[in-house]
């Protein structure tokens, strides 16, 4: 959060007011500033990179309308994008749920001299990282999100995700245990799932996108 | 109780952050946090937020511009009130009895007028902008001719009866009409 950078930096406020008045460059650099949490937030809840970039420009969209509505002292003015970039990307969720993204695994052209096959592998294990995430329902997505991936302190994230801070902490411990559960079946050898059952679970916990977890024998 | 230490340290396990997991689950998620720090918004998505932005300033700032069609009927409004205005005095003017102008002629007897308008003067259009008054005198035709006004006529002592326009300071302005009167 820039809230106060350096010297020659102007401050967020500085810029939201000149922006406010209509000043290009001030625009610029808050887009500048902001664009890769709010980008990063929207991809990480979508899955999708087309849908972030569509979140992403409609923040910053709907910054620039509710400008005069900002008011400091009730959020930070990371918080307040989040808050904004979090409903879009649950209207967002709501309307394309139904529709699987296959995203690629990130092997984008990087010039490395890394082994190849360690490269695939890592690659892989965060695609399948993303998978997982993605299977998780959105309370509990987004709070994994928020705290453990942008590291976002609990009461931020408490506010933004309109709850308490006991109560983001037990969202939180829920979706660990999901997603570890989730991630686990995926990371297991192939080998692995062909002997079957593992001993000692009996069932196989599965969450759909309400929350509600149902037994699969 | 073993089972109880169980649940304990799986439920500390559950509530410690991602990234600090150990082993194959511990290395896959910070890869991918390792990769999404890294995501960030293509220079497309820069251009066209900039783009969205400058046309939401470019119609904010004509929203604030008052309309052709408002600024159409503003102004015929406005003449209207002042054609208005001016119709009203003009008629009020007319019908206030006649007085005798400042440096005119002296009174003379009523008569009748004659039956034909010898001449008649067009309004300058330049005199529209100041309230006139229009006021009828009797004077001798060699005064009206001392003035710069000729009337043709056989009888160059008769009487000649003139309206003329006078201005806010009692000046004249125009002679709308002379008509000769009978002795």
């Amino acid at each position: 959060m820039a809230e106060e950078p350096g010297h020659s930096e102007p401050t967020d406020y500085d810029l939201l007011r000149r922006a406010a008045e209509g000043e290009r460059q001030a625009f610029e650099l808050v887009y500048r500033r902001y664009q890769q949490v709010v980008y990063r937030f929207a991809r990480a809840m979508t899955g999708c990179p087309d849908a972030a970039e569509d979140i992403t420009q409609e923040v910053f969209m709907a910054l620039i309308k509710e400008l005069p509505r900002y008011d400091p002292a009730r959020a930070g003015f990371t918080t307040y994008l989040y808050g904004i970039a979090r409903n879009l990307s649950r209207d967002q969720w709501r309307r394309t749920r139904r529709r699987l993204a296959f995203e690629a695994l990130g092997l984008e052209k990087r010039r490395t001299s890394e082994d190849p096959h360690n490269l695939l592998e890592r690659a892989q294990a965060a695609a399948h990282v993303h998978c997982a995430l993605r299977g998780l329902p959105v309370r509990y997505r987004e709070v994994i999100v928020l705290c453990d991936l942008h590291g976002l302190a609990y009461a931020e994230a408490a506010h933004l995700v309109r709850s308490s801070v006991s109560g983001v902490r037990a969202r939180l411990h829920r979706a660990r245990q999901l997603l570890r559960r989730r991630l686990g079946r995926l990371l297991e050898p192939a080998h692995a799932r062909q002997e079957g059952p593992r001993p000692g679970l009996s069932y196989d916990p599965v969450v759909d996108e309400d929350g509600f977890i149902r037994r699969r024998l | 109780m073993t089972r109880w230490l169980t649940k304990m340290v799986s439920s500390e396990d559950d509530s410690r952050n991602l990234g600090h997991d150990a082993g194959e689950f511990g290395e896959a998620w910070r890869q991918f946090a390792h990769e999404d720090a890294a995501r960030t918004g293509s220079p497309e998505l820069e251009r066209r937020v900039i783009a969205a932005w400058e046309a939401l300033q470019l119609s904010k700032r004509r929203s604030q511009q008052p309309r052709p069609t408002r600024l159409i009927w503003a102004v015929g409004a406005v003449a209207g009130a002042v054609l208005l205005a001016v119709a009203l005095r003009s008629q009020r003017a007319t019908s206030i009895p006649a007085a005798p102008a400042p440096g005119a002629a002296t009174p003379m007897s009523q008569s009748t007028p004659a039956a034909h308008a010898v001449m008649t003067w067009a309004v300058d259009p330049a005199l529209e902008t100041e309230t006139l008054q229009l006021v009828r005198v009797r004077m001798p035709r060699l005064a009206l001719q001392a003035v710069g006004v000729v009337v043709s006529g056989p009888n160059t002592d008769g009487l000649v009866e003139v309206d003329v326009v006078l201005g806010e300071d009692g000046l004249p302005r125009d002679i709308r009409r002379v008509a000769l009167l009978r002795q």
